[in-house]
């Protein structure tokens, strides 16, 4: 429990489907067995179809990820072009190992698809950088065994993008227990009375549209992702921007479980909240 | 026995003569320790102890309380409503079981609309949160505009984070309260000596957390006025009152408003009684 690895707790899992990947995270910053946020997101994009999910120790997780943007953005500015997953993966390994003997305590996980032909690509790391490249899934984080488990028997080889979101969300459900757990506590790391929320991501296939086609459909799935942080950067709130990103979207967010706190559950008061709370002892 | 054989002069082969020579030493070295136990004499101390690791020592074994006891026993409250933030620390300052102040405030303002309280070790707490509240401050001169809440929290993590790698790491926890100079929506930010950042609508320091956060997880509400901010904050201090082991010496609570920071009464002279 007193491993750096443990103190906060957390998941992440990536996943191949047909075309397409998918990653996920939980929400939680805890302290051993106290949750302390619910609002503690861990996936983070580095480009227009690469993601990065870290766990392990929560101030490495910013630490890193903060660290990544700065990497991430030189790139760009250098080269005028988005990063590809798997030089990304690459820039990670070897940062990691930089660190070699005083290393960051994080458990990094990479999904992303090849900008030129598409092809989705998933690979994990120790915390020194040594790259696990996978065919099929990526777990990582202090519910990492349930997830092997639920990931052994629910995926399968050439999922649509669809499929691949409710064996994701099948995944991660399985880390959250039922509503009777105390509030603040936790077995694996995201449970929770109230399921914290996780984000979950999917790459989906390129759209095979002729320019100006298409665009309403997509141009919802990016006004959707305004309200994430992103770790990118190149999304900018300029209106061109969104259509650029209109035009080869290939990713839709997707936000499942309960959100952070009850009051922004609209129809699902319990009979003694259905009184404000805080009225209650006025 | 002949010392060569112990510490070899002569390297025994061309490729591994350092080993061998440092194996050798470490050997004889190992052999004048034994005799040196083996006949009562007490082993040599370290060449020199510096103040600071004596002092670290001391610290890190003292006999009765392990020195993150401050940070744990030190109250830290912060709650965000509607239009404010308010933040409240308790006014003991503590040396181990000992308290040497009654009227210790744990919060520096770090601009107009941005307070910070601390906890953890004595001597870091004050030093960082001053060098952060300079650095608020110049910023602000520099550029006629105050950092934003979040700008700050930020910023603080980094120095903690870049810390935290050091030789001597602060120790240090914070809780960053503000109210947007522009939007006007309030913020909290917690921040552990590890330099964990969270964004929070709610939050404690210390056994504070295991006391106060379930009370308001159950009444807090966004939309909360500072009056009913107040009686809220009331309900966990007269919950820490009942059940902590200490004598806190009462809170001193500040709102953090588009205004600016206001002192807040409280009355630290209830008695609660626990059942």
């Amino acid at each position: 429990m007193s491993s750096p690895f443990s103190i906060n707790g957390g998941a992440a899992v990536a996943m191949v489907g047909k075309d397409c990947v998918a990653i996920a995270c939980d929400l939680r910053l805890g302290l051993q067995a106290l949750t302390v946020s619910n609002n503690f997101p861990k996936i983070f994009q580095y480009g227009d179809n690469v993601f990065l999910g870290l766990t392990g120790l929560a101030t490495d997780v910013s630490t890193v990820s903060d660290l990544f943007r700065y990497k991430v953005n030189m790139y760009r500015l250098r080269e005028e072009r988005h990063i590809a997953p798997k030089t990304f993966a690459n820039l990670v390994s070897s940062s990691l190992y930089e660190r070699r003997f005083g290393p960051y305590f994080v458990s990094p996980v990479v999904a992303g698809l090849e900008p030129k032909t598409g092809a989705p690509f998933i690979c994990g790391f120790d915390s020194i950088g040594c790259i696990d490249f996978a065919k099929d899934f990526i777990v990582s984080g202090t519910a990492s065994e349930q997830l092997f488990g639920m990931c052994e028997s629910l995926w399968e080889p050439d999922m649509v993008y669809l499929d691949a979101f409710f064996v994701m969300r099948g995944c991660l459900l399985i880390m959250m227990p039922e509503p009777r757990c105390a509030l603040r506590d936790h077995i694996t790391g995201a449970p929770q009375r109230r399921r914290p929320r996780c984000s979950l991501r999917l790459g989906r296939p390129r759209l095979h549209h002729r320019e100006g086609q298409g665009h309403k459909a997509v141009a919802e799935g990016a006004a959707g992702l305004e309200g994430f942080r992103s770790g990118g950067g190149h999304r900018g709130s300029e209106g061109t921007n969104i259509s650029v990103m209109a035009e080869r979207a290939i990713y839709g967010v997707v936000t499942i479980g309960h959100s952070e706190t009850p009051w922004s559950r609209p129809h699902q008061e319990t009979s003694h909240q259905a009184q404000a709370p805080w009225e209650l002892w006025q | 026995m002949s010392k060569g054989l112990w510490a070899p002069r002569q390297p025994p082969s061309a490729w591994c003569w350092n080993l061998a020579w440092q194996a050798g030493h470490a050997r004889a070295f190992r052999l004048k320790l034994q005799v040196r136990v083996a006949s009562g004499q007490p082993e040599l101390p370290p060449k020199q102890a510096s103040w600071t690791e004596l002092a670290k020592s001391i610290n890190n074994h003292h006999p009765i309380f392990p020195h993150a006891f401050n940070a744990t026993m030190e109250v830290l409250l912060g709650i965000t409503g509607k239009d404010f933030t308010l933040i409240a620390a308790s006014k003991a300052a503590m040396r181990g079981v000992t308290i040497l102040k009654a009227s210790d405030d744990k919060t520096r303002q770090l601009n107009k609309h941005t307070l910070m309280a601390f906890n953890g070790e004595a001597g870091d707490t004050v030093q960082f949160a001053e060098y952060i509240q300079a650095n608020a401050q110049l910023y602000s001169m520099r550029n006629d505009t105050d950092l934003s809440p979040s700008a700050l929290a930020n910023f603080v993590r980094g120095e903690l984070a870049s810390s935290l790698r050091s030789r001597k790491p602060y120790n240090v926890n914070l809780l960053l309260g503000g109210v947007d100079p522009i939007t006007h929506k309030p913020s909290l930010y917690w921040l552990d000596y590890l330099a964990a950042l969270a964004p929070v609508p709610y939050a404690a320091h210390g056994y504070a957390q295991y006391y106060c956060l379930s009370i308001l997880d159950k009444h807090h509400h966004p939309d909360i006025t500072l009056v009913q901010g107040m009686k809220l904050l009331n309900l966990c201090t007269d919950e820490l009152k009942r059940r902590l082991p200490i004598d806190f010496k009462g809170m001193i609570v500040k709102a953090v408003t588009k205004d600016g920071i206001v002192d807040m009464e409280i009355d630290n002279d209830k008695v609660v009684k626990c059942a």
